[in-house]
C-alpha cells in the first residue's frame, strides 16, 4: 500500500473504500480519512472537515445511495462535514449523544440517532457496532464492521503519529483504558481516522500502551530532577526525545498523564506546581 | 513518502581572474539529463568507490583522509570528496588540478601534452579508463591542497535524486582551456557571477537554489584571491538543507515557514 492522496479513491477491501480530505498537516498527518462501507445502500465514517473539495469527492463517490453517515467524534477534521453531505444525500447522522464542550468540537453536531456502546446498526448488507473509546475525545466511537473485524478507529488509533489526549476532555486513563479494551475483541486490521490500515491491531494496542506507560514513567522520573516543578519545567525533560516544535502539542499529553498520576495520588498539584508523593512512586 | 538517503557528492567551482574580472567555470546540462536538465551547474557529480581508495589517498596533495574528515566533521572517508572534485572537474570541464613531483601546478601546453590528456579524457568519459590510475601512470599528484572547502548542500527530501554534496573552488590552471574540443556533449563557458545573475533574474539563465547561492557570494569578490582568501576565512560551514513546502515552494533555513515545512513533524510523523 503506498502512499495516500487526498481525494483519490483507495479501496480497502471489497466492502470499503477511503477517500482522504485535503487536510494534511502536523495534527492530521497526510489528511483525514473518510470511509465508505457497503455495496448498495452505504455507509460513511468521517465526512472530515467542511471542505467543497472534499464534499465533492465523497458525493462521486457515494452518489445517492448514502443512507448513513457516522462519526467517530467531532473534532473540526471529522465531523463538520457532515452538515452539507447530509444536506446534498439525506443521509442519517449517527454518533454519540454528548457533545463536549471545550472548545475544540463542532459545536453544530447532533446526531438523528445518538449511540451508545455496544449498540449495533444494521445496513442491510453489513453491521456496524459501536465501541465507545474515550480518551482523546470522551465522546469518541470505534466502529466495528462485523464480520470482517475491521475496525475504523478515528482517532482513538492513527498511523504515522500518537494521538493527542487534551484536558480537560482527554482523559489518559481513560484512554490506556479504551486501548486494553481493543484487545477483547476479535480484530483483524484498523482502519485509523489519519494514515494507512494497520494490520496488527492487538500488537499495535499493546505497542500504545506500553509507549504511553513508558512516558508516565518518565514524567515520574523528572521529579528526581525537580520536585516540586512546573508543567513547563517538566516538560523539555520528559520529551527530550521530541522535536521542540511539537512541544506545544506534547504539553497537553504531559498535562493529561499528570492528571492520571494525580487521581492515582502518585503526584499532588498546588497552584499550578506539581510534586511526586514523598511516598515514592 | 520514501525518504532518500543522499549520496555524497562533490562540486567544484573554478575560478579565474579575467580582464572583466573574477569569473567562474559554468557547464550547462544537456537536456536529456536525468538530474536538473538544462540546467547551468558547476562541475560535480556522485563520488565514485575509488574515489575513497587507498591509491586515490596516497596521491592527495599536502592533505590526508584524517584532516579532510575533520574539515568536513565526517568520521572517515573525507577525502574522498576532494579527489572526486578534482575528477569531476577533469572529467567535465577538462581542467586537471594537479602537481607534478616537484609540486607545480600541470599546465598541459604543449601540443603533443594536450593531444594526451584529450585522449586520457575521453577514454575516461568513455570508462575505458579509470582517473586514479592515469593520474598515477602520468606521475601526477592530485592538487588537493589548491581546493577549498566552502559550502555544503543537501537536496530536499522528496526529490527524486537526493545529493549530500560539498563545494570546493579552485583557481584553474592556466592555459588549461586547450583541452576542450568539438566533441564536448555539454556547454561550457567561464562567467563574471554578477553576469550569470543578472541573466538569471531576466529568466535567461536557469540555476538552482545552491548555484545561485553561490554566485551570489562570489559576485562580492573583485578577484579570485580575494574569494579564495574569504573562502578560506570561513570558520563553520553548516550543512544547508532546503525544504520544499506543500505548495511547492522552495525554503532555505531562516527563510519564514522553514521550520515547519516538510519536515517528518510538518507531515503528522512522530510519536510523543
Ligand atoms: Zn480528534
Amino acid at each position: 500500500m503506498g502512499d495516500i492522496v487526498p481525494g483519490v479513491i483507495a479501496r480497502i477491501n471489497d466492502l470499503v473504500i477511503r477517500i482522504t480530505a485535503p487536510n494534511p498537516g502536523m495534527m492530521t498527518g497526510p489528511g483525514t480519512n473518510s470511509y465508505v462501507v457497503g455495496k448498495e445502500e452505504l455507509a460513511l465514517i468521517d465526512p472530515g472537515p467542511e471542505s467543497e473539495t472534499h464534499l465533492s469527492a465523497l458525493l462521486g463517490a457515494v452518489g445517492k445511495r448514502l443512507r448513513w453517515i457516522f462519526c467517530t467524534h467531532t473534532h473540526l477534521d471529522h465531523s463538520p462535514g457532515a452538515r452539507a453531505l447530509k444536506a446534498a444525500t439525506g443521509a442519517q447522522l449517527l454518533g454519540f449523544a454528548r457533545t463536549p464542550a471545550d472548545g475544540r468540537q463542532d459545536p453544530d453536531f447532533v446526531p438523528d440517532q445518538a449511540l451508545r456502546d455496544g449498540d449495533i446498526v444494521d445496513c442491510g448488507g453489513f453491521r456496524l457496532r459501536a465501541v465507545h473509546t474515550p480518551g482523546h475525545a470522551s465522546n469518541h466511537l470505534c466502529y466495528l464492521l462485523e464480520g470482517q473485524a475491521l475496525l475504523f478507529t478515528g482517532d482513538h488509533v492513527m498511523q504515522g503519529s500518537t494521538v493527542v489526549i487534551s484536558p480537560p476532555d482527554g482523559d489518559m486513563a481513560a484512554y490506556l483504558h479504551s486501548l486494553e479494551r481493543l484487545l477483547s475483541f476479535e480484530l483483524a486490521a484498523l482502519a485509523p481516522g489519519h494514515g494507512l490500515v494497520i494490520e496488527t491491531p492487538h500488537e499495535e494496542a499493546r505497542r500504545l500502551i506500553a509507549h504511553r506507560l513508558k512516558r508516565e514513567r518518565k514524567v515520574l522520573d523528572a521529579f528526581d530532577r525537580r520536585n516540586p516543578a512546573h508543567l513547563d519545567e517538566l516538560l523539555p525533560i520528559v520529551y527530550n526525545d521530541a522535536h521542540p516544535r511539537l512541544h506545544p502539542v506534547a504539553r497537553r499529553s504531559l498535562h493529561a498523564h499528570l492528571i492520571k498520576l494525580q487521581r492515582e495520588g502518585r503526584v499532588v498539584e498546588t497552584e499550578g506546581a506539581w510534586m511526586r508523593d514523598a511516598g515514592g512512586c | 513518502m520514501s525518504e532518500l538517503t543522499p549520496l555524497p557528492a562533490a562540486t567544484v567551482t573554478l575560478i579565474r581572474d579575467s580582464e572583466a574580472g573574477l569569473e567562474v567555470l559554468m557547464l550547462q546540462r544537456n537536456f536529456q539529463s536525468g538530474f536538473m536538465p538544462g540546467m547551468h551547474v558547476f562541475p560535480g557529480g556522485a563520488l565514485d568507490e575509488a574515489d575513497y581508495s587507498a591509491q586515490a589517498c596516497a596521491l592527495c596533495s599536502g592533505l590526508d583522509d584524517a584532516t579532510a574528515s575533520g574539515i568536513l566533521r565526517v568520521r572517515g572517508g573525507g577525502l574522498g570528496y576532494w579527489v572526486a572534485a578534482v575528477r569531476e572537474s577533469f572529467e567535465e570541464a577538462g581542467i586537471l588540478l594537479a602537481c607534478d613531483p616537484d609540486g607545480g601546478l600541470v599546465v598541459l601546453d604543449e601540443p603533443e601534452e594536450i593531444d594526451r590528456f584529450r585522449a586520457h579524457r575521453h577514454a575516461l568519459n568513455a570508462g575505458e579508463k579509470e582517473f586514479i590510475a592515469l593520474c598515477a601512470a602520468e606521475n601526477l599528484r592530485l592538487a588537493t591542497d589548491r581546493l577549498v572547502y566552502f559550502s555544503h548542500w543537501i537536496t530536499p527530501q522528496g526529490a527524486p535524486r537526493r545529493y549530500d554534496t560539498r563545494f570546493f573552488a579552485a583557481r584553474a590552471p592556466q592555459a588549461q582551456d586547450a583541452l576542450h574540443d568539438n566533441l564536448e556533449t555539454i556547454a561550457h563557458q567561464w562567467v563574471a557571477p554578477g553576469a550569470a545573475l543578472a541573466a538569471h533574474a531576466e529568466g535567461r539563465f536557469n540555476m538552482r537554489t545552491p548555484t545561485l547561492k553561490t554566485l551570489e557570494m562570489f559576485a562580492r569578490h573583485e578577484t579570485a584571491d580575494a574569494l579564495l582568501e574569504a573562502l578560506r576565512a570561513r570558520q563553520e560551514v553548516p550543512a544547508i538543507l532546503p525544504r520544499i513546502t506543500r505548495d511547492g515552494r522552495r525554503l532555505l533555513p531562516g527563510d519564514p515557514g522553514y521550520e515547519e515545512a516538510d519536515s517528518a513533524e510538518g507531515r503528522g510523523k512522530w510519536e510523543i
